[in-house]
This record gives structure tokens, C-alpha cells and sequence, in this order.
């Protein structure tokens, strides 16, 4: 999933969890797959950093 | 570059004694021609000067402010005719130096002439390229979109420019540590289209987003960005290009056809690559609202679940206390009713006991009379029955007498 879309799902699960009406186990899992994304956004945010690299043209020719 | 690399052995051949001019001159032809970047080059200038000869080859003069020099393109009258080709344009010619080793003239040995197009004829090519893809649907074909989080950004742009630092400035301002990679190319001049597109298709085979483009400049030194062959490239590209060429006003035709149109490379940079903060901020504000929603519905269970547990406990204590209360209703009616009940009974025995006390046969004695019972304490109410000699007893107020039947 791309971040944008982990984005997406983990305002979903906020907007379901805030509005109520989940039953027990629902609010649980919702909960749970909140919990992931939320750690896989933070890695995606850690996965963009890094170093610069500059290429010579005869590394592209 | 190092020139002149073949000329060490033939110099030292010289050095001991004098040589033969003819044989001078064929040395330098000789360093001359095997040197690479004379023997293949593509050399632009003015055309003052040409001859059709009735060979067929084509000897003429190209010139600029700095220099000038004599060329021949053996067999070229025709492509001179066919290109229209008149004093005064400006021509690229391509080919390599030479020298004839009889006259010592050195002149330039074109394989290829080409003429340079004007600025207005240029001008209508690149409306006509807009024209066709306007007509076969390329301008409207649907466009990619940007990752939210780049992971393998190549920015394809001049190397050391200002246009480069002015990117890699802004990157460092809204993300500090991001990684990208920048790709060299020449973005103006003969050889900047071929660069591009080499570069974008290098690019394209490692990267999630591609920046093509460069700072301002003159018309023609934006022109490769309205090529076909370097829009091509872009449509072409599987990855998303973003155009970020010159400035706000300067419009190109890989502008129209980029899957993102920056106005500059600096916008480029602003259109794609987020904050870094902004997106911690936004993680951080939804983990928070995870948690808050989340203790907010467990609190609220737990609430529920209390009052649950309060209706469950007081809901049979109520219906034994409904059912206490009916019991002692019952009871006080019952008991009010047993009350009743002993009261009139009481009463009655009353009554009862006003009559029995008035009937009583010791209230008679006590007014002066007397009663006689036989031996078995019965009274004796009558004559008839009685014999001579019986024991009768005389009850009076005080006292019992025994007396005899005579």
C-alpha cells in the first residue's frame, strides 16, 4: 500500500472509530490495522531518506 | 581533454634534425586527423561563401565573430539545392579537419550539412507538433500522478547550474536527509536533445519520479524542451515525468505533454516533495485521534457495562422488594382483615357474654331464690321423677344445704 493510500485507510479507521457503532470486536481489529499503518507510514517517511547521488553523463550513456 | 596524443612519437622524430616542409605539413595532417574530437565534430556557423563546383562537390566558408574556416562536401551540391541553401544561413556542418598537405590550407571535410533553423521556423515546427498531438489525442492522453513520498527521485538537469542548486536548496529546506539522485545533461546546444532522452531513459529504469528541466534562458536555449524526439521521451516514460522548464511565462511543449507541469524547477520541487514535518505532524495527529477515539470507546463500554452491571444488581432486588412490598400489603390487609374479623367476634362474644351474665343462675340466687340439683349436679326442675328418700341439693347465694325427698 503507498503511503497515500495507508493514509486514506488510517483516516477511515479514525473517522469509524470516532463515530462509534463498532461492536467490541471490530473496535479491536479497526484498532489493530490503525496501529500498523501508522507504523508502516512512519517507515515509509524513514524509507525516503538517504543520500544524494550524482551521476556522471557516461553513466548514463 | 587531451589533444594530440598520437604527436609525442613523430615530435620526437623531428627533434634531432631539420625536416622536409612537405613531410612537416603531412605530420601535422596526420596529428590533425587521428585526433578524435577534430576528426568527428559538428561545427556551427555563417555560410559567407560557396561554390558549386561542376564535379559536384560543394566548396564553401563557414563563419562566426571569433573565426572561420574553408570546407568541402564532396558530391554536396545536391543536398545544397534540396535544403535550400543560400548565403548568409547559418549551417551546422558535420564531418572532421583536414589538411591539403600541397597548399598547407587546412580545411574542414564535411560528411553532412545541415542549416539552422530560424527562430520563426522553429517556431512553426513546434506549432505544428502541437497541432498533431492535439489531433491525435497525445494532449489528452491521462497523465500519472505523483507519489506522495518519492522514493527514487531523479532530477535530470544541467550539471552545477542554477537551477540544480536552487532544487537541491529547496529539497534540504522541506526535507532534510531525502534521497534523490541527479542525472548531468547538457540542456542547451546541439547535443542537450540526445542527452535528455538518454537520460530519461535511464532514468525511467530506476525511479519512481522523474524532474526534467532547467532555468531560464533565451528562446533557443529552451528549444530542446519543445523537440519532438525529447517529448516523445516523456510520453514514452512509464514513470511520471514532471516538466520544470525556465520561468513562470516560458511555456514548452514538454510542459503540455508532462504527466506535471512545474512553472520552475523550484515549483517542481515544492509540487513534489512534501514537508517532511507536515507529514510527521499528520501521523502524529492521527495516531492521536486513534487513541483518543479508541480510550473514548472503551470508557464509554466501560460505562455502559457498569451500568449494566448496576441495572442487572438492582433489577431482581427491585422485584423482591416489589414483591415484599405486595407481601406486607397483603399481610396488613390480611392482618387488618383478622383484626376486623377478632373485633366483630369480640363483639359478639360481647354480646355473648352481656346475655350469658344476665342468664346466670347465681345472679337468680343472688335475688333470694334457690336451686335444688339431683346427685348428678343436674337441676331439678320439676316434681315428676323425684321418689321418696332422694338426695337433693339446695344451691342458695351463699351455700349448698343436702336435703332429703320425704
Amino acid at each position: 500500500m503507498s503511503y497515500a493510500e495507508s493514509m486514506k485507510r488510517l483516516e477511515e479507521i479514525v473517522a469509524a472509530l470516532e463515530a462509534g457503532g463498532t461492536d467490541l470486536d471490530e473496535t479491536l481489529k479497526l484498532f489493530e490495522e490503525g496501529s500498523k499503518l501508522l507504523k508502516s507510514c512512519q517507515k515509509e517517511l524513514a524509507d525516503a531518506e538517504g543520500k544524494v547521488e550524482k551521476l556522471r553523463l557516461e553513466d548514463v550513456e | 581533454m587531451r589533444l594530440f596524443k598520437n604527436l609525442k612519437p613523430l615530435v620526437k622524430a623531428m627533434a634531432s634534425e631539420p625536416v622536409e616542409v612537405g613531410q612537416f605539413v603531412a605530420i601535422a595532417r596526420r596529428a590533425l586527423v587521428n585526433e578524435p574530437y577534430l576528426n568527428n565534430a559538428a561545427i556551427i556557423g555563417e555560410l559567407t561563401k560557396f561554390t558549386l563546383a561542376r564535379s559536384g562537390h560543394t566548396y564553401f566558408t563557414l563563419t562566426d565573430a571569433q573565426g572561420s574556416i574553408d570546407c568541402v562536401l564532396f558530391g554536396g551540391n545536391q543536398a545544397f539545392t534540396s535544403q535550400d541553401i543560400k548565403e548568409g544561413s547559418k549551417l551546422i556542418a558535420i564531418g572532421g579537419i583536414d589538411v591539403y598537405v600541397k597548399t598547407g590550407r587546412m580545411q574542414f571535410k564535411a560528411s553532412k550539412v545541415q542549416p539552422v533553423k530560424s527562430i520563426g521556423e522553429l517556431e512553426k515546427t513546434r506549432q505544428e507538433l502541437i497541432q498533431r498531438w492535439r489531433e491525435d489525442g497525445t494532449m489528452d492522453r491521462p497523465r500519472k500522478t505523483s507519489p506522495m513520498i518519492p522514493k527514487n527521485l531523479h532530477i535530470i538537469t544541467g550539471a552545477g547550474s542554477a537551477a540544480l542548486a536552487d532544487m537541491e536548496r529547496l529539497i534540504v529546506d522541506r526535507w532534510p536527509n531525502f534521497s534523490y539522485t541527479v542525472v548531468p545533461v547538457l540542456v542547451q546546444g546541439n547535443q542537450a536533445p540526445g542527452q535528455i532522452v538518454r537520460a530519461i531513459k535511464y532514468a525511467q529504469k530506476n525511479s519512481d519520479l522523474i524532474i526534467v528541466g532547467r532555468g531560464g534562458g533565451s528562446p533557443e536555449d529552451l528549444w530542446a524542451f519543445n523537440l519532438e524526439v525529447v517529448c516523445q521521451a516523456i510520453i514514452d516514460c512509464p514513470v511520471p515525468v514532471v516538466s520544470a522548464v525556465g520561468h513562470e511565462s516560458d511555456y514548452m511543449v514538454s510542459d503540455m505533454i508532462a504527466d506535471i507541469r512545474a512553472s520552475t524547477p523550484s515549483n517542481a520541487i515544492e509540487r513534489v516533495i512534501p514537508i517532511k514535518d507536515d507529514l510527521l505532524a499528520m501521523i502524529a495527529q492521527a495516531g492521536d485521534r486513534l487513541d483518543f477515539a479508541i480510550d473514548k470507546l472503551f470508557t464509554r463500554r466501560g460505562e455502559t457495562l457498569s451500568n449494566i452491571i448496576v441495572r442487572l444488581s438492582a433489577a431482581p432486588m427491585r422485584g423482591i422488594s416489589n414483591a415484599k412490598l405486595k407481601h406486607s400489603n397483603m399481610v396488613n390487609k390480611m392482618n387488618s382483615a383478622v383484626e376486623r374479623i377478632i373485633s366483630i367476634e369480640k363483639n359478639r362474644l360481647v354480646g355473648f357474654d352481656s346475655v350469658l351474665s344476665s342468664t346466670n343462675p347465681t345472679r337468680v340466687l343472688e335475688r333470694g331464690y334457690s336451686m335444688a340439683v339431683n346427685e348428678d349436679g343436674k337441676p331439678v326442675t320439676s316434681v315428676t321423677g323425684l321418689n321418696q328418700g332422694d338426695q337433693l341439693t339446695v344451691v342458695l347465694k351463699d351455700g349448698k344445704v343436702n336435703t332429703e325427698v320425704k
